[in-house]
């Protein structure tokens, strides 16, 4: 978790300029920056170059779970109370595979949506935005001390940005 | 090599596609097959050949068909990511005559698959005849064999005008013919691709009601009391599944015979495995909602045919077909790695496509026959030697018209997918 710092925030018209901007900061060992698009772009998504999101083992456990309560749930109340119908047995599996699996994707969905607002929440960082990153411009925000930003600010005018400001 | 030579080389080697391999492999198990057919049909259990027949006729049928619906589906939904490997989907359309012929042969062993013909069933009128079943089905699969070949024929003819000077001889002569007075201008492009969009829906719908109709009359029609009316489309979504299956095995075949690794990338190969792991849910999907309801009503003539498989002799065979279709595919095509890797890719499509054709194996043997599972040689022969039979069309097909195609390798690059 990093708190508010001053760095430099640049933005982008282009994807292929933002993606290459993204490639030298890394070359260039810079790792702490955040970038914000309008829409999900798979280059810059690769130059980028997350890890594999821990998200989705939310998802897998939420899933495992909502399967067991479902079958849980249906064979123990019909254990409880056993009511024959229609003469079938009284924990009847078949039908209630329909409960096991909407119950997977409820607690799936759920447990993905936690999952999301947990790692968000820890891994929150402040920086510099633009209103017009939802729109049409990709920024790129870099957090770095004083003495090496006017080091970054040319880097990232090299790679073709539009515009470069630094910001305390 | 730049670019341009290594796509000029994959252009010559995909009009020239070396077949040898799959026309010896064909012509062997094509002639061991057809020999234990012919000598079990005349022999001392002329039931078991023909019921063989069936499940092999339906099963390749299938394949082709559901390979070739596979490559219309990319044209109705402008998916060019499948440029490069669509060919290798196309190539099938060259069983289909064969199909046609072996549907005309099947009839000569008709006593020998539909229980109505000695015990008729008047509850279903004159639906269940031996004329008018024969009649309608050959004209369906005809119908299916027209569509697919004049759709296939229009999305050659671009690349066969492009690749003639790559070819000699007979080829060129045929190259020449087809192309007639293509050029490749614009205007001329646009009428090819009008026609594609206007044969590839065509073929869907064709598709999804003839072969629900081959479905009621080649396997339904076996229990003739049974009935479930979502069993068309489970039949012809398991054809489409192992037309799928195809592709990806002769993905990889091509890859490595073409030498096409630049432009056969881990993209077509990852796409694949989703849409197999995406149609195995849907196989169980549509296999579970016909248990369900069947289950429910729990009226005897709807659960004997279910009964008869889920229990007795043939419960393995039915765990083995749930494991090979559904659970051993989405367990082992989840993950990124084993769709992208070349041999667990392999591994995993080829389960997939024998469990569909021991579905179909399980879907027409208990119907005939009181005996339980028998796999012997006559079972391996006869499966292998229809194997050969469209491994020889198919191979025919690699021979005759270019396996790549330089347009749609084309427009598949400048969308990044390769």
């Amino acid at each position: 978790m990093s708190t508010m710092t001053g760095g430099v925030l640049a933005s982008y018209r282009f994807v292929d300029a933002a993606s290459g901007a993204i490639r030298t900061l890394k070359a260039e060992g810079i790792r702490d920056f955040t970038v914000y698009t309008p829409v999900p772009n798979v280059e810059i998504a690769q130059a980028v170059g997350h890890r594999v999101s821990p998200v989705r083992l939310w998802t897998l456990l939420g899933g495992l779970l909502g399967c067991a309560s479902g079958f849980a749930l249906t064979l123990w109340m019909s254990f409880d109370w056993p009511l024959v119908v229609g003469g079938k047995p009284i924990g009847s599996v078949i039908p209630y595979v329909v409960i096991a699996f909407e119950l997977t994707i409820l607690f799936g969905a759920g447990a993905t949506i936690l999952g999301l607002i947990f790692h968000s929440w820890r891994n929150r960082q402040m920086g510099a935005y633009e209103g017009r990153f939802t729109d049409d411009h990709i920024g790129i925000f870099v957090r770095c001390p004083t003495e090496r930003r006017a080091e970054v600010e040319a880097l990232l005018r090299a790679a073709g940005a539009e515009e470069v400001r630094v910001e305390s | 090599m730049s670019p341009a030579t290594v796509h000029h080389e994959i252009h010559r080697r995909g009009a020239n596609a070396p077949t040898a391999s799959l026309f010896v492999a064909g012509i062997v198990l094509a002639i061991v097959g057809l020999g234990t057919f012919v000598a079990l049909a005349m022999g001392d259990d002329p039931g078991r050949a023909w019921r063989l027949f069936l499940i092999n006729f339906l099963f390749f049928t299938g394949v082709a068909q559901g390979a070739i619906v596979f490559a219309a589906t990319q044209k109705i939904t402008k998916g060019v990511w499948a440029g490069p490997i669509i060919r290798f989907a196309e190539a099938a359309a060259l069983f289909l005559p064969v199909s046609v012929v072996c549907f005309l042969v099947l009839f000569l062993g008709k006593h020998h698959l539909f229980p109505w013909i000695e015990h008729p069933t008047p509850l279903r009128g004159n639906w269940l005849t031996v004329p008018w079943v024969f009649w309608r089905d050959l004209a369906a699969l005809l119908a299916l064999m027209v569509t697919s070949v004049a759709f296939v024929y229009h999305d050659l003819k671009p690349d066969v005008a492009e690749l003639r000077d790559h070819v000699t001889g007979w080829k060129r002569a045929l190259y020449d013919r087809i192309a007639g007075d293509y050029v490749g201008s614009p205007e001329q492009l646009q009428a090819v691709e009008r026609r594609i969009n206007w044969l590839a829906p065509l073929l869907c719908l064709l598709y999804a009601y003839l072969f629900s109709l081959l479905g009621f009359d080649l396997i339904m029609s076996l229990a003739p009391y049974w009935m479930s009316n979502l069993f068309g489309a489970f039949f012809f979504m398991g054809a489409f599944l192992t037309g799928l299956t195809m592709l990806g095995l002769m993905s990889v075949f091509w890859r490595w015979k073409l030498d096409m690794g630049a432009v056969i990338g881990r993209e077509q190969l990852h796409d694949l495995g989703k849409l197999v792991f995406a149609f195995s849910i849907f196989w169980a999907y549509l296999m579970y909602s016909q248990l369900l309801v069947i289950w429910y009503g729990n009226l005897r003539e709807e659960t004997s045919f279910v009964f008869l498989r889920l229990w007795g002799d043939w419960r393995p065979i039915a765990i083995l077909v749930g494991l090979m279709i559904f659970l051993i595919p989405f367990w082992g095509l989840i993950w990124v790695k084993a769709k992208i890797n070349r041999v667990t890719f392999t591994t995993f499509l080829a389960i997939s496509f024998v469990g569909v054709w021991l579905e179909r194996y399980l879907l027409v043997q208990p119907s005939l026959t009181e005996a339980g599972p028998m796999f012997g040689a006559p079972e391996i022969a006869i499966s292998l030697g229809f194997l050969g039979l469209f491994l020889l069309a198919y191979g025919l097909f690699a021979r005759t018209f270019p396996m790549v195609s330089p347009r749609l390798l084309a427009k598949a690059e400048l969308t990044g997918h390769h």
